[in-house]
């Protein structure tokens, strides 16, 4: 649904049933139904040794909504584990609207064995964005550590205004 | 500024992360950042401007990597439970002086101290 901007009303002007259609049920509906895209998984297994920054998966956690122009939000919550040192090693996450790193980038460092899984939650807000099709990927990489996993993850996008 | 990344994609069924990067960076060098796996998909990562003849190396190794094969990293770790797990069994005075220093530096990597 559309938005278009409220127009301006002037004294004893005729008020025609396109008008309020445009102006009142198609504003409204599309302030009801906001742009948006979920992907939850509660038995992933990525994993990742790469130094650079790369999308977490191409397919599922790279989510495209057609914006109407202004704020998006972006909500990460994701279970991690870190295969490295103690303390200095670490996972980053961020994510990128159409390729470009936005936000935090919450660091996740390896604390007791291997197998003990830290969950993180982060959210982005990338704004100002215009009138189009925009996409959102989940990214990380390993700071020194030999490898991270992700064993849970839910991403939420949503247009905000 | 981000280095751009390309990606070349593989099925595999499984994969010894840390030792499959260390057999990918012996064969690509510098053109190599990592490798990520789903599951089912592995994807090599190298940077955009590595020369295209790279990509042709990569699949041949990605062809001959044993899962179940173990890096250096894994053999020590394993290396490790096994010390700490046998002087649980014994005594401190019983503990060899090779066994209290290495369980030394076990405990001082996990509190970040080397």
């Amino acid at each position: 649904m559309t938005w278009t901007f409220p127009k301006t009303w002037f004294a004893g002007e005729r008020v025609t049933a396109a008008l309020l259609n445009t102006h009142l049920r198609d504003n409204l509906n599309a302030l009801h139904v906001r742009p948006k895209a979920v992907y939850s998984n509660n038995a992933c297994s990525y994993s990742t040794s790469s130094a650079s920054m790369v999308n977490v998966d191409g397919t599922n956690l790279e989510l495209s909504i057609d914006t109407t122009g202004g704020d998006v939000l972006v909500l990460v919550q994701a279970t991690i584990q870190v295969a490295g040192q103690y303390w200095t090693d670490r996972v980053n996450l961020g994510v990128t609207c159409d390729g470009v790193l936005g936000g935090v980038r919450p660091q996740v460092t390896r604390y007791g064995s291997n197998d003990n899984k830290i969950v993180v939650s982060f959210f982005v807000v990338f704004q100002d964005l215009t009138i189009f099709t925009h996409d959102f990927a989940l990214q990380w990489n390993v700071t020194g550590a030999t490898s991270g996993s992700m064993i849970q993850v839910s991403m939420l996008v949503r247009e905000i205004g | 500024m981000e280095r751009k990344i390309r990606d070349l994609e593989f099925e595999r069924a499984e994969i010894n992360i840390g030792l499959l990067h260390q057999e990918l960076k012996a064969a690509l060098g510098d053109h190599f950042t990592g490798v990520s796996f789903d599951g089912k998909k592995l994807r090599v990562h190298l940077f955009d401007d590595a020369p295209a003849d790279i990509d042709g190396l990569a699949g041949p190794v990605v062809a001959a990597h044993t899962s179940s094969d173990e890096s250096a990293a894994d053999k020590r770790q394993k290396e490790d439970a096994a010390l700490l797990d046998s002087l649980r069994g014994k005594k401190v005075d019983q503990w060899k002086q090779e066994e209290k220093d290495r369980l030394l530096e076990i405990l001082l990597s996990r509190v970040g101290g080397i």
